[in-house]
């Protein structure tokens, strides 16, 4: 009977015991499992830190690169519009050039102006003249005959492209042979050489240089003439300075005093040279060098000028 | 003496069951909000992931819109180089005369 009563006993106490020892060990398993978790979970905390690094490095980038996109779309928009743009720029300047003009004329700027101008081209000068002025940037104005030889094609294109101030000195030139004789004769050389100009350039101008200067236009015609080109809404300029290049040629050093000398005491200075002329073509490096180092700063004509009478 | 021996050492025995039985019932609600934490944090770091293979695709797109942008700009630049040098011309006279106009 005891022996009976004592197998359940040792039988409870194996069970006890091993209930116990299961339950301590999956107690441990438990907290093994807990332990891993809590460093899986800062692990992936520092990953999830660095994988935030990483998209707002992207973010950044991603911002920069449609900052890229935008700046590149508007470039090429420009591009593409880039004769509106040029035209718009062109108007601002002459806006510019007569709110300068103005203070100049009033003593108040702090460079003074040249205008210089060019007669009775193209001729075969021209170029190395455009080249000149390429070289220093800047620009001129070039008052242009009727030369219909395709040679000149080329020339009368370059003159606008470089973007100088195109203007009338009419088709024929003709002073000692009719041009003056009439106000028609006159008035009609005047608009065939705005249509040839307009023909061969694309531009139409309303400034004219009377050949010979304003005063070859001489009573009675001259009243009638001014008038008539008023109608056509010309305006016209002669000059206040001049390299003497219009009869027989100067010598380059004389050229360049013509100009220097007649520069002086003047704000707003309009030079006049001749595109025939070799003299001039070698003065006017040293002409532009010399102006700008006395805060000249130089101008194409444009219409509203005040120095173009109307 | 024996006797009550064994009767104090079965209830001692039923404590240590208990206890044990309540550390292991804690040890799993602490495993499961462990789990459960280790989970939200998972499923964030999954998503991110994502969302940088995501942004990783985008910059790539991106990336080839602006080399096609590039490219493009060259040819027109090219196309329209004349232009640009008219245009520039004139900026940069128009900027002297502003500079004096201050």
């Amino acid at each position: 009977m005891a022996k009976t009563k004592s197998n359940p006993k040792g039988f409870n106490k194996i069970i006890v015991y091993g209930l116990s020892v299961f339950l301590l060990i999956v107690l441990l398993i438990n907290l093994g499992i807990i332990v891993k978790l809590i460093e899986l979970r800062k692990q992936k905390y520092s990953e999830i830190y660095s994988s935030e690094n990483i998209l707002s490095e992207q973010q950044k980038e991603h911002f920069d690169k449609l900052e890229e996109i935008k700046l590149l779309s508007e470039k090429i928009e420009n591009i593409k519009n880039v004769e509106d743009l040029t035209e718009n720029i062109r108007k601002e300047f002459f806006e510019n050039a007569k709110k300068y003009e103005t203070m100049v004329s009033q003593g108040k700027g702090s460079k003074k102006i040249a205008y210089l101008t060019l007669d009775d081209g193209p001729y075969n000068y021209t170029p190395a003249f455009l080249d000149v002025l390429d070289k220093y940037d800047i620009l001129a104005t070039f008052f242009l005959l009727g030369k219909p030889s395709s040679q000149y094609d080329a020339t009368y294109k370059r003159i606008v492209d470089s973007g100088h101030t195109i203007a009338n000195h009419t088709y024929s030139h003709a002073i000692y042979s009719g041009l003056y004789v009439t106000v028609d004769s006159f008035v009609n050389d005047v608009l065939k050489q705005e249509k040839f100009l307009l023909q061969k350039t694309g531009v139409k101008t309303n400034i004219l240089r009377f050949p010979g200067g304003s005063s070859s236009a001489l009573p009675p015609y001259r009243h009638d003439i001014l008038q008539r080109l008023r109608k056509y809404n010309y305006g016209y300029i002669d000059w206040n300075v001049s390299s003497g290049d219009a009869g027989k040629e100067p010598s380059k050093e004389k050229a360049y005093n013509n100009i220097i000398n007649g520069s002086r005491n003047k704000n707003i200075i309009v030079i006049l040279m001749h595109d025939s002329s070799k003299a001039s073509l070698l003065a006017l490096p040293s002409v532009i060098e010399t102006l700008k180092e006395r805060d000249y700063i130089f101008l194409p004509l444009f219409y509203e000028s005040s120095m173009i009478i109307k | 003496m024996i006797q009550s021996k064994c009767k104090s050492s079965t209830p001692m025995k039923k404590l240590i069951i208990y206890i044990l039985l309540i550390c292991l019932i804690i040890s799993f609600a602490l495993l499961y909000f462990e789990y459960t934490r280790y989970s939200e944090v998972n499923n964030r770091y999954i998503a991110l992931q994502d969302e940088i293979n995501k942004s990783s695709n985008k910059l790539r797109d991106i990336s080839d819109d602006i080399a096609k942008l590039k490219l493009e700009e060259e040819t027109i630049s090219n196309e329209k180089k004349f232009q640009i040098d008219q245009y520039q011309k004139w900026q940069r006279q128009n900027q002297i005369l502003k500079d004096l106009i201050k």
